[in-house]
């Protein structure tokens, strides 16, 4: 069983220092792959090449030179560092469901930061939503991990799924390939999402993106007459949750099905996720693509 | 709805439910619980109308099952549509007579209502050109309007009231028969027969015959169970002393904590409580009060609340007759009382001083007996043996014998026979010779031997040891020679007369061959002496000892009854007031009998015309109209001549002449009942 889940998701909502669940989460996580294939990333020798004109002197194998009287140069794994971007939605969409999506996206977003700066990567944070876009840069220095946590705690999820101009910028400034993670509900009006999905894949960018849904919003165990209240517009409707259970979960797979298909045609990786199930296999999704890059 | 009627309109009352189903449908509506949600994307489309379809759902199940509700209701209420005068021919004119039960038992419940309310219906469809007659189902029948046009039955329609007494549906059905059959010929002719069908009045409804030709429609006006209790009989004992009243419970639940009040002469005089099971009866005694001479009014009530009053209470009446006036010649008046030679035989007349008996006795001394004779206010004179008989005493006695008093004489040691000879001679059965007897000789002395057992005197020992003759000793006596008119009543063990009689106008005379008190006899002190001293008071007096003339069987309500009122009310001019103290005015016959008709139970006073009561009579309704439970339509039969199989009518006939419209509406609601769970189970997918 893997270490991460003795922090259950429904603890989420409690932790109050989000750089220490991410820690928590990754070092957790990482120690139960100890015979992982990941693992050799950093400074581990990887094989030898011929000395070519340019190459660092402090790589010579002067040992085998001794040997040999041939220079070899040691060549490591961690030569390529990665360039990341997280794209976390803070619509208020995403301010539902027990537990919580958007606190579970927030830890998912963070883990995923401290994974990705633990293996040198550098990690960018784009929140868009009803506030303006925010955005970090890719860096890979460790106080830069403390900005994005900074601004994962200050961030609440809130207002409409606004996309606009901003955020077309910044993406068209990813002109590095790399890896764009997308963590949304995707329920906002329109295709702006798929959109988002359609230019991060142009600007090379090998895409995952997490689809983070409530158990509510996967089973809707409602019964009676309710009057639901959008989260995002406030906007009222009224149904029998008993007679439209049936209609409703065809609409949402429907829904699911139709962001499955965009995504596999866009190549990107669709993961959904419920909130209720750790967040292990987020982080073994983002591993596999990082070795696939 | 104009024509439309109903069989059981009070069920209709249970349309009151309809607002059971409005209200579990308000009660029930839920209100919307507002939920956060999301997002509304996957929500939206469609919803609000689904919303509005199951809203509308919703009323058109609540409408459903109201109709549903109000389908039952209306075919429980048995409605009918009546043949409409549009629908039949109008060149067909119709000949109706209604055979009307108008027997006590109609004004159960709202029987009457009922029944009035269907013939104004009945006629007021009726056109001028149809003909209309309404007959009394009584005995005899009794039309109550002939063969007329409708216009000319609504004056006796208006004025009908039901009887008090009972009914013969077979009379009124062959009465109205007879006067179709004296019809003007054409059109239809039709029978009603509207009435409770109890079981009295249709028990001879089998014999009426009514030809094919005729339609004949049997209108039920009795409806499902109507509760009564009644007492159905009220008997007093022949002393007059109690009375026993039968209660009854014609109804299908138990009675429980009821009373019997018996009221004499309108006070309550007695009470008992009364439980009686449904369909139970008993019987229930109460003691009489001491009553004053005259008429009294008893009344047995059942103090129960059901559908039908006027059988809750019985009524009887007791006479008392005044004391007979007795006057005892007493020779020995200075003497204490029991001392006195009458002391025994007026005490046997008058045992306690304060007792209101059938006998007052006055004890004279022999001066005296004449100016009391001479008041002509006794009926009976007890002679015991006297030496002299006072100047004016015989002839004084001849008077009264002659003019219907009782005379009994009594033999003694002073009986001067001679004197008696002489001055005695026509009233005297037998002349009085030596006395025998001697106190010397105490084994000498003869006891009573044969005598009449038919007869008033001995009438108390008709019954097998009732009473041992053997005990009482006679130890002295006279020589009796019978005259020629007198007749032996009892006579000593060797066939000397005891009591011998004779007629004498219209009076009659005993001579008892003893001493009125003991010296010469011990009878006095036997148990046998009262009640035959008793019964030679009776016999002197010529009384026949039957029951008073007013201890006589009730009258039946509403049936003619005739009252006899003696011989001394020939001809004479009377009232009769009724129980609500009405005075009618009436005059008995010849024989001197009253002929009238009781309407409502209760008490009837016959008076002179000066106010005098000279009778008190009790009326009752026959118990046969208590027991209100119709006779099934099934069982009712009544043959149609014209070689048609006989046939039963009821279901039949109903259900030609109107239409019914029950079973549309049952068909309707079963129809609605499949209907109803399609819509409700139906769901949105």
């Amino acid at each position: 069983m893997p270490p991460t889940e003795t922090i259950s998701p429904a603890l989420f909502d409690s932790l109050g220092d989000l750089s220490l669940v991410a820690r928590e989460v990754v070092e957790g996580f990482l120690s139960g792959l100890h015979r992982s294939p990941f693992l050799g990333y950093s400074t581990e020798f990887a094989a030898y090449r011929p000395y070519m004109q340019g190459d660092n002197l402090r790589h010579v194998d002067w040992k085998v030179w001794g040997r040999t009287d041939e220079l070899y140069v040691k060549q490591f794994e961690d030569d390529t560092n990665l360039f990341c971007q997280l794209f976390l939605d803070t619509s208020a969409s995403m301010n539902f469901g027990q537990p919580n999506k958007f606190h579970y996206a927030r830890v998912l977003t963070a883990a995923l930061a401290y994974l990705m700066t633990r293996q040198h990567d550098a990690t960018g944070l784009v929140l868009f939503g009803d506030q303006a876009v925010q955005a970090l840069p890719a860096r890979s220095k460790a106080d830069h991990l403390d900005e994005i946590f900074s601004r994962l705690t200050a961030t609440e999820a809130r207002g409409r799924t606004q996309i606009d101009a901003s955020l077309w910028q910044i993406v068209d400034l990813f002109t590095r390939r790399g890896i764009s993670v997308v963590i949304s509900d995707m329920l906002s009006t329109g295709d702006v999402l798929f959109e988002l999905l359609r230019r991060l894949r142009a600007q090379r960018q090998q895409v995952i993106l997490f689809h983070v849904l409530s158990p509510e919003e996967l089973e809707f165990k409602y019964e009676g007459q309710l009057l639901v209240e959008d989260s995002e517009t406030g906007e009222k409707v009224p149904i029998h949750a008993d007679t439209f259970r049936s209609e409703y979960l065809a609409r949402l797979q429907a829904f699911l099905q139709r962001a499955e298909q965009t995504c596999q045609t866009l190549e990107i990786d669709y993961r959904r996720l419920r909130t209720d199930e750790p967040l292990d296999r987020a982080l073994t999704i983002y591993l596999e693509e990082r070795m696939a890059g | 709805m104009g024509g439309l009627l109903f069989s059981n309109a009070m069920l209709l009352a249970g349309l009151g439910a309809l607002v059971g189903p409005i209200l579990i449908h308000l009660l029930l509506k839920q209100k919307p619980v507002l939920l956060r949600f999301s997002s509304i994307l996957l929500l939206q489309t469609g919803e609000e109308e689904a919303t509005r379809r199951r809203k509308l759902r919703n009323w058109l199940l609540l409408l459903l099952r109201l109709v549903l509700l109000t389908l039952l209701v209306l075919a429980f209420a048995r409605p009918y549509l009546p043949a409409s005068p549009a629908a039949q021919s109008t060149d067909q004119r119709r000949q109706i007579v209604f055979v009307l039960d108008r027997s006590a038992s109609m004004q159960a419940g709202d029987r009457w209502t009922r029944a009035t309310d269907w013939l104004q219906k009945t006629v007021a469809r009726l056109t001028p050109a149809d003909r209309v007659a309404i007959i009394d189902a009584r005995t005899p029948a009794d039309i109550l309007a002939p063969l007329g046009p409708p216009d000319a039955l609504k004056p006796v329609l208006q004025k009908l009231q039901p009887g008090f007494g009972t009914s013969d549906l077979a009379e009124g059905v062959n009465a109205a028969v007879r006067l179709l059959a004296g019809a003007e010929a054409g059109g239809t002719l039709r029978i009603e027969v509207i009435s409770d069908f109890q079981e009295s009045a249709c028990a001879r409804l089998a014999e009426a015959a009514v030809p094919k030709r005729i339609e004949l429609t049997l209108c039920p006006m009795a409806e499902g169970e109507t509760p009564n209790q009644s007492v159905e009989e009220l008997t007093s004992d022949q002393a007059g002393q109690s009375v026993t009243a039968r209660a009854v419970n014609h109804s299908w639940q138990d009675v429980t904590s009821s009373r019997l009040t018996l009221r004499v002469d309108g006070s309550a005089k007695a009470m008992t409580p009364i439980s009686l099971m449904a369909g139970m009866s008993t019987q229930i005694s109460l003691a009489l009060p001491q009553l004053t001479p005259g008429w009294h009014s008893v009344e047995a009530r059942f103090a129960v609340r059901d559908d039908f009053a006027l059988d809750d209470a019985r009524y009887r009446t007791v006479y008392v007759p005044k004391p007979q006036r007795v006057l005892c010649v007493e020779p020995r008046t200075d003497r204490h009382v029991f001392d006195q030679e009458t002391f025994f035989v007026a005490t046997a007349l008058v045992p306690e001083t304060n007792h209101t008996g059938p006998y007052a006795v006055d004890t004279v001394p022999p001066a005296d007996a004449v100016g009391r004779l001479a008041t002509g206010e006794y009926t009976l004179v007890v002679l015991p043996g006297l030496r002299e008989l006072p100047a004016g005493l015989p002839p004084a006695l001849s008077r009264f014998v002659t003019d219907g008093g009782g005379l009994i004489l009594f033999a003694g040691e002073k009986l001067n026979a001679g004197r008696y000879h002489e001055e005695l001679h026509d009233l005297l059965p037998a002349l009085p010779g030596q006395m025998e007897g001697d106190d010397d000789q105490p084994e000498k002395f003869w006891h009573l031997g044969h005598y009449q057992r038919d007869g008033l005197i001995f009438a108390a020992f008709k019954e097998q040891n009732s009473g041992d003759f053997t005990l009482p000793v006679f130890r002295h006596r006279f020589t009796l020679t019978p005259l020629a008119d007198s007749r032996t009543e009892a006579e000593f063990n060797d066939g000397t007369p005891l009591i011998i009689s004779k007629q004498l106008g219209r009076g009659r005379i005993v001579l008892v061959n003893t001493s009125a008190d003991t010296r010469w006899t011990d009878w006095p002190k036997r148990k046998t002496f009262l009640p035959w001293f008793y019964g030679l008071a009776t016999y002197a007096m010529q009384r026949t000892g039957a029951p008073d003339p007013g201890d006589n069987t009730p009258l039946l309500a509403g049936s003619p009854a005739e009252v006899a009122l003696g011989a001394a009310a020939t001809n004479l001019p009377v009232q009769v007031r009724d129980p609500a103290g009405q005075i009618a005015p009436a005059t008995a016959d010849a024989r001197g009998h009253l002929a009238f008709n009781p309407e409502p139970p209760g008490i009837y006073s016959i008076q002179d015309s000066a106010g005098h009561e000279l009778r008190r009579v009790a009326v009752n309704l026959a118990a046969s109209e208590s027991d209100l439970r119709p006779v099934a339509p099934g069982e009712i039969n009544i043959t149609r001549t014209d070689d048609a199989p006989p046939t039963s009518l009821v279901a039949g006939m109903l259900g030609n002449d109107r239409r019914e419209l029950w079973r549309f509406l049952l068909l309707a609601a079963v129809a609605v009942l499949f209907l109803e769970p399609l819509l409700a189970n139906r769901s949105y997918s």
